[in-house]
């Protein structure tokens, strides 16, 4: 099998109704670096792609019987992908080396991840990159407010572009900035200038290019480590703007970091995450981290998004001079302190 | 929890047992190195499943058999499945922030004095 890190590149843009997806994915596809890039578009909408390789996908999503949402198989998804691999094989197509799925605004995008990262023909020749969430900054905190996937698309993220910030007061973006911030600490907040996205930079910081990772993972560390600091946001429902609207889409979500001293038994920590994302996965909506595994001598790398969890993997070396566990947590209405207190009596169990 | 997490992702091995590189390289550990990882993980999952009235056994370094005291017998690939069978033979939902759970853990462990 393909080394992991040798798959196909896939690309997730999100972002919700109106927020600057297409317009952001025409300033990407006249980037050279996706020049060879195929490109899955949910419908063909009024910016025209002006590009070789676009296709539509189908709405024919999968519901499973018995599964949760983010557990959602996207037929059409696989299917258009799979058609393009086969039909890439057959010389009918140009080769591609990457490839960019467009959400629908509305789309939960949970589904497309787990359809990526589970399906078993896809994962042998694909895999998932870097999930990128468009949020407009005029109506992006609307968003949040009112909408769910919204939301969902923000929490997701390991990019989020803020669009529109020319025709948004400076206020309401540091507020939106905050609030996002909040919402997924580990998310790289880039703002669009008219436009203007550092494309190359979006593409190029992926996880599982092992001539950035290291960086990476030390910028989500860096920007949880800042923000515990400011321990006040972490609560659930607090912002600086003091807005306590229990009914508010992201009122019970919650981010922070575990940090463990003691190295981690990688086999119970296994045990315990599959274990809480089983019984509470709809409500865990990311795990990334960076542990110190017992007998691991550099720094394993994990990547989670409900129940998905992304292969994890090594770095070359430790980032910093800190050798402590770092796990960030993005929650649902799951305080902090069992999560917290439940891994580290996982974690010194011993064999019966 | 959705059966599907576990069973969609049978084409390979889970992210449990694939190994702590498995995003960056793709050898995987096998014969007596699986074999002893597998017991290992099998010795922790049992110190949870007792709390379940389950215990479960490695069959064949590739499936797990989980047994519930009353003798039912199920034969699943991965850990997620381990989870959701025994809520079903348990009849009781699988949850590590359970309380009672935790404080069963720790009165058997050396870091956790009762």
């Amino acid at each position: 099998m393909v080394a992991y890190n040798q798959l196909i590149p896939i690309f997730v843009l999100t972002g919700f109704l109106g927020s600057g997806k297409t317009t952001l994915l025409n300033r990407m596809l006249r980037h050279s670096s996706l020049k060879d890039a195929a490109v899955l578009i949910n419908e063909f909408g009024e910016v025209g792609l002006d590009h070789l390789l676009v296709e539509q996908i189908d709405d024919n999503t999968v519901l499973l019987e018995g599964g949760c949402l983010c557990c959602t198989i996207r037929d059409d998804l696989k299917e258009t992908i799979l058609n393009l691999d086969d039909r890439r094989a057959r010389g009918e197509i140009p080769m591609y080396e990457r490839m960019v799925v467009e959400t629908t605004g509305l789309a939960e995008p949970s589904p497309i991840l787990f359809t990526l990262l589970a399906d078993q023909t896809l994962r042998y020749h694909y895999r998932l990159a870097t999930v990128i969430t468009t949020v407009d900054a005029v109506n992006g905190w609307g968003h949040l407010e009112r909408q769910e996937e919204a939301v969902k698309q923000a929490t997701i993220a390991d990019r989020i572009v803020l669009t529109k910030i020319d025709i948004a007061a400076p206020a309401q973006i540091t507020r939106l900035q905050r609030r996002l911030k909040q919402l997924n600490p580990s998310a790289e907040l880039v703002t669009a200038d008219h436009g203007a996205v550092d494309i190359e930079h979006l593409l190029q910081a992926d996880l599982y290019d092992p001539a950035t990772r290291g960086k990476e993972v030390l910028r989500w560390i860096e920007t949880e480590a800042a923000k515990e600091a400011d321990s006040h946001d972490r609560e659930p429902g607090h912002d600086h703007d003091h807005d306590h609207d229990p009914n508010r889409h992201d009122a019970h979500i919650h981010s922070f970091c575990l940090i463990y001293e003691e190295p981690i038994d990688w086999t119970a920590f296994g045990i315990w995450l599959t274990m809480l994302l089983h019984t509470h996965g709809e409500n865990v909506l990311r795990v990334k981290g960076m542990l110190n595994v017992k007998q691991v001598k550099t720094p394993v790398v994990i990547n989670g998004v409900q129940h998905i969890v992304h292969p994890p993997m090594h770095l070359d070396a430790w980032p910093d001079a800190d050798r402590r566990s770092r796990i960030i947590f993005i929650v649902r209405d799951i305080e902090r302190q069992r999560i917290e207190e439940s891994l580290e009596v996982f974690n010194a169990i011993e064999s019966g | 929890m959705c059966a599907f997490c576990a069973m969609l992702s049978g084409g390979g091995p889970h992210w449990t047992e694939a190994g702590t590189n498995a995003g960056s390289s793709s050898e995987v550990e096998g014969g007596r190195v699986r074999y002893l990882s597998r017991l290992y993980r099998v010795g922790l999952m049992n110190r949870i499943l007792d709390y379940y009235g389950c215990v479960a056994e490695d069959w064949s370094n590739n499936n797990y058999i989980v047994r519930s005291r009353s003798g039912q017998t199920v034969i699943v690939d991965q850990l997620p499945q381990v989870w959701m069978t025994v809520d079903g033979i348990a009849g009781k939902q699988t949850d590590p922030l359970d309380s009672g759970l935790l404080a069963v853990l720790r009165q058997r462990d050396p870091a956790f004095p009762s």
